[in-house]
């Protein structure tokens, strides 16, 4: 109950931050150089066209009341519409989202469990081989930039291998995504009994996945590694020890317990911003995703889906933070909100 | 239990039925940007602009130059041939002042209409009407006002000009942006907040063309559909499958493998290193009439002096600069005309020589490293990078310094507007492969887009006009000429190249036409 209360007064926590949020976007947004009903007007505009175009944008408002027009659609539903395509930025940011949010989870998912086994054995075996091993492929995991084992990844695996798709995308060339209802394609298809659709989409997940986990595993390993080390050395765990507990419950029951909870902070940390920011990814891997398209925004000063993406970005801090507080109060008893 | 059975047999059915590759009658293009924002009538992306030309008609078109007829190995069009679309027939009255179009009878729409003179009537209106539309284009063409569109009856239209315009019938064939709506399908999509469909017509298709849309899935793919009722036959080409690759070294490995039929866009380097060798790949180099620009400021010294400009112009690496920078994919810039268009004339009399360029700006007045220059350029250009790095060198040996100006292309979008910069770098590439057209564009001094050095000379002006209104050929070359010589003489903007565009494509494709800007049909195009 208590709990539940605690999660409530942090969902509403989300208000001032949007507030806060909103007002600084809008206006970090319009200081950025350029003129956005230039962009739109395109090339060969006339300035009559221009100065039609930032009337029709409300441009030549003072910016506060641009600010305020623009709190009043959101209330209405309306987060505004992109200059490039025409289309209402809410529907094009949904439409992104699961693209990101599939590709980021499912890495994510196999990254921690992957990473946090490897990262309690380095520690158990401290010194040893393994763990040197483990280590040095953890420093080149960080070390790796995205953008070149993405690379390195499509070359061999795709164009000399030939075992890997072609890098077009969530799903194949010939397969109809399947019938919408998350935006998840692996989960609809499964939902749709559709295999074609369920094969392509794991099989176009595949690479971009694989280059998404080593960069996530790599500082997964380090972090459990370090915070299992401090634990195995805490007093409790050689009396627990002493006691004659199994090793191997004193290890998963008492150790690692303890040794998640800055494991967890750091995960909550890194879904958060891989959600909207694995940019560098979406755009090898022509994944229609939300990072990539935000940044295509910024670019064009299309400030609406710009804003429309920094809200959301927060509210999904806001939430996943949350999270990890309950599963912070869930693994340790001490914790009480 | 029976449930992850079923699933996991539908799998192993799924990975058996497993296709990678497209169907047969498929044609897969593999595109660098977002294909979205697709209302003719105000899109100004490439790829919108390119699902637009296949999926709606113009009134008119241009001749075919057949492969083996043209100098570049493929075929193009024919730009001084204008051949009809949904236009049967045109003619000309009152010395050039009124254009009557005689359309097409008999064409039906994919939605069923039959195609009148109130698409074309509504198609203009939605040109003029909708805020984000360039009702300037109209203007350029000689429309001065929407009165002066006159519906005779269902297949007959009416212009009435300002004057004899050169530009306004290659408009039409040209231009993306004057295509022709389904105008009865249209008006069933429209509110009150959206009264010309805008909102609509940016996500959806009122088509008029050989293609309709099939499928469309945000930021990755948009298939378009060969509609059998065509009333040119049925399209060769079953279905066209855009897919979203925005790195272009996938895009180029993509191309390779044959997993796509063709791609565009491709850089001068990676074609030349990647593509021009590779078994399975046709490259075809075809020069331009895009002009790469070094824009000098006239209006401030010390480039108000022409001498200076002159200087500057001797400075220029040209062969270094095509070589290196383009990678041979370039050609000499002969006259502000492009060599490609009519009435070029060879009139540049600048060629790379240091020596003069120093006696110049003696003469001028100044001594070696008393001028310093900016150069601005847009920071997401690799090749306008590497030209300013040549150029920076080229203008110290000669004694003028230059201070690297990198701009967001935000930011330089909007000193173009303001035209705020001291020199800079552009690429160009007029829509219309018109004379009249480019030398307005970038040297009148009235002219809003291009004329990016602020140059204005009252005797070029008048020249222009008075071509522009010139009914006799040969009165219209001789101005043209004039034009040309004058602005070698006064070079406000150094041309520096024009560069090659490079068509990049799978062997076995047959049909493509080159088009001047750069868009591709797909109904007369087959996989062999």
């Amino acid at each position: 109950m208590r709990l539940l209360f605690f999660v409530i007064r942090r969902l509403l926590q989300l208000i001032p931050v949007l507030i806060g949020v909103s007002i600084i976007t809008f206006a970090t947004a319009r200081l950025l150089p350029g003129n956005a009903a230039i962009m739109a007007a395109g090339p060969l505009a006339s300035p009559e066209d221009i100065a039609r175009l930032e009337t029709h944008m409300k441009l030549d408002r003072p910016v506060w009341e641009q600010y305020f027009s623009y709190v009043n659609d959101i209330f209405h539903g309306d987060f505004g519409k992109s200059w490039r395509t025409g289309r209402p930025v809410l529907t094009e940011l949904m439409e992104h989202f699961p693209a990101s949010f599939e590709l980021v989870t499912f890495s994510l998912f196999i990254a921690i469990l992957i990473g946090v086994p490897l990262g309690v054995v380095a520690a158990i075996r401290q010194g040893s081989r393994t763990d040197q091993l483990l280590r040095a492929l953890s420093v080149g995991g960080i070390s790796i930039p995205v953008f070149w084992s993405g690379l390195v990844a499509i070359f061999v695996f795709y164009y000399i291998l030939k075992i890997a798709p072609a890098p077009i995308g969530r799903i194949g060339f010939s397969v109809r995504p399947p019938t919408h209802i998350t935006g998840f394609y692996v989960l609809d298809s499964i939902l749709t009994l559709n295999g074609q659709a369920l094969a392509s989409s794991l099989y176009q997940m595949a690479l971009p996945s694989l280059t998404l986990i080593i960069a996530m595993m790599s500082p997964i390993v380090r972090i459990t590694r370090s915070s299992m080390l401090d634990v195995l050395n805490e007093d409790y765990i050689r009396s627990a020890k002493a006691s004659g507990l199994k090793r191997r419950v004193v290890l998963y029951r008492d150790a690692l317990k303890n040794a998640l909870l800055p494991v967890i902070t750091l995960i909550g940390g890194y879904y958060g911003y891989s959600l909207g920011g694995e940019v560098l990814v979406e755009q090898i891997f022509s994944w229609p995703g939300m990072g990539r398209y935000s940044v295509e925004a910024i670019f064009n000063l299309d400030y609406a889906p710009v804003q429309a993406f920094v809200m959301l970005t927060a509210v999904l801090y806001v939430a996943i933070y949350t999270i990890v507080d309950v599963l912070y109060a869930v693994i340790d008893p001490r914790i009480r909100y | 239990m029976k449930r992850s059975a079923t699933v996991l047999l539908s799998l192993l059915v799924g990975l058996a039925l497993f296709a990678p590759m497209a169907l047969a009658g498929d044609f897969t293009v593999a595109v660098g940007a977002e294909l979205e924002g697709w209302d003719p009538h105000t899109a100004i992306f490439f790829q919108a602009n390119e699902i637009n030309w296949n999926t709606y008609d113009r009134l008119l078109t241009f001749e075919t130059i057949p492969a083996d007829e043209s100098p570049y190995g493929v075929a193009m069009i024919d730009s001084t041939k204008l051949k009809g679309m949904l236009a049967e027939s045109w003619e000309l009255q009152e010395d050039g002042k009124v254009v009557v179009f005689h359309l097409r009878e008999g064409v039906i729409f994919p939605s069923g209409n039959e195609f009148t003179s109130e698409d074309v009537r509504y198609s203009i209106e939605r040109k003029w009407e909708i805020p984000t539309a360039s009702r300037w284009i109209l203007n350029v063409m000689g429309l001065s006002t929407l009165d002066n569109m006159v519906v005779v009856d269902d297949y007959t239209i009416k212009f009435i000009l300002d004057s004899p315009n050169a530009i306004f019938l290659p408009g039409w064939a040209f231009l993306s942006t004057m295509s022709i709506v389904d105008a009865a399908e249209l008006k069933k999509h429209v509110t009150a907040d959206d009264p010309y469909g805008h909102d609509y017509l940016n996500l959806n298709i009122a088509p008029t063309g050989p293609y309709v849309l099939e499928s469309y899935v945000p930021g990755s793919e948009v298939i378009l559909k060969a509609y059998e009722g065509y009333w040119d036959g049925v399209p060769k080409t079953d279905r066209i499958i855009y897919k979203v690759v925005p790195e272009e070294s996938n895009r180029v490995l993509l191309l390779k493998s044959g997993d796509v039929d063709m791609s565009y866009f491709i850089s001068a380097e990676q074609v030349s290193s990647q593509l021009m060798d590779a078994p399975g790949v046709d490259v075809f180099s075809i020069p331009t009439a895009g002009s790469q620009y070094f824009n000098l400021q006239t209006t401030r010294e010390p480039l108000y002096n022409v001498l200076v400009r002159r200087a500057i112009a001797y400075a220029v690496p040209y062969d270094d600069l095509i070589e290196n920078v383009m990678y041979g994919f370039a050609s000499r810039a002969t006259s502000p005309v492009p060599t490609l268009t009519a009435y070029h004339k060879d009139v540049y009399p600048y060629d790379y020589n240091p020596t003069m360029a120093r006696d110049l700006l003696a003469q001028a007045g100044y001594g070696p490293g008393e001028i310093t220059l900016t150069l601005s350029y847009r920071l997401d250009n690799p090749d306008e990078e590497a030209l300013a790095i040549y150029l920076k060198d080229a203008l110290e040996d000669v004694g003028i310094n230059v201070v690297i100006d990198k701009v967001a292309s935000t930011r330089f979008s909007e000193m173009r507007g303001a035209q705020d910069y001291e020199t800079s770098l552009l690429f160009w590439i007029p829509y219309v492969n018109n004379p009249i057209y480019q030398l307005s564009y970038g040297y009148h001094s009235a002219s809003g887009c291009c004329n990016y050095g602020r140059y204005s000379s009252a005797t070029f002006d008048a020249m222009l006009d008075a071509a522009k209104a010139e009914t006799d050929p040969v009165k219209q070359e001789g101005l043209v000429n004039a034009m040309q010589e004058l602005i070698a003489g006064e070079v406000p903007i150094i041309l520096l190249y024009h560069p090659n565009r490079q068509i990049t494509m799978r062997d076995n494709v047959e049909g493509y036409v080159y088009w001047t800007n750069f868009l591709v049909r797909y109904d007369a195009i087959t996989k062999n």
